[in-house]
């Protein structure tokens, strides 16, 4: 998960694995030595992929009665939204970026 | 950031199960008798609650302990469940009972307005990028 403004509570550990520790673990090095910036996305394109699945299960799982954990569930999807919103954000910021490059004269 | 809200969530999680022993608590406030039929009053059950470990942080419900004071004896001797003409009665107190819910259910708001502002956090630093 991308944290937006470093904003995790220092001490106690991020709960789920976190987004450095991912793309250190599973992206190729990139030209400057660490991930890739399109590895970095996929990564996190994945967990919040993940987030989503996890968030699609509480609920099935509250339909069927198999879960009474309603916190559980109800907290569970409100992570993978805004886990959802935040990629949207960085992905709007990425169209704006390469707009921007497209409108340049040369 | 999003550990916020599982911590919040497993504090939820544990005044729910502190609300269900103090619902058996209320119902069981006048059970003379076991499941086996035998005159031993239902004891009051109490809650302990133990930070969590290994999987991350939050709360969790270390216990669920009976209370060890003794039962309350009342002069019936008509009752099925007397000994010597004395019903024991359960060492549940209702009215205590009542307290501990109302403590059980602003504890479960407490953290359901800490899931909210957490969540406004978040908001707000998806505020800066847009």
């Amino acid at each position: 998960m991308v944290d937006p403004a470093g904003m995790g509570i220092s001490g106690v550990g991020p709960v789920g694995p976190s987004l450095p520790a991912q793309a250190g673990k599973g992206a190729r090095a990139g030209e400057a030595g660490g991930p890739s910036f399109r590895e970095i996305l996929l990564d996190s394109i994945r967990e919040v992929n993940h987030l989503q699945k996890e968030a699609d299960t509480a609920i099935q799982g509250l339909a069927a009665g198999t879960v009474d954990d309603v916190a559980g569930v109800f907290t569970a999807v409100e992570k993978a939204g805004l886990a959802f919103r935040t990629l949207m954000e960085v992905r709007n910021k990425l169209v704006d970026a390469y707009q921007e490059l497209m409108r340049m004269r040369v | 950031m999003l550990a916020s809200l599982d911590i919040s969530a497993s504090g939820l999680a544990a005044q729910r199960t502190r609300m269900d022993v103090i619902a058996q608590n209320i119902a069981n406030a006048h059970t003379t008798r076991d499941a086996e039929g035998r005159p031993f009053p239902y004891r009051r059950q109490e809650v302990l609650f133990a930070p969590s470990s290994g999987s991350g942080p939050g709360v969790s419900v270390a216990e669920i302990r009976p209370d060890a004071t003794p039962p309350r004896r009342v002069w019936d001797p008509g009752h099925p469940d007397a000994i010597d003409g004395y019903v024991a009665y359960p060492n549940v107190n209702v009215i205590q009972e009542m307290v501990d819910m109302t403590l059980a259910s602003r504890s479960y708001e407490a953290n359901v307005t800490a899931i909210e502002t957490a969540k406004s956090m978040y908001g707000a630093a998806l505020r800066i990028l847009g």
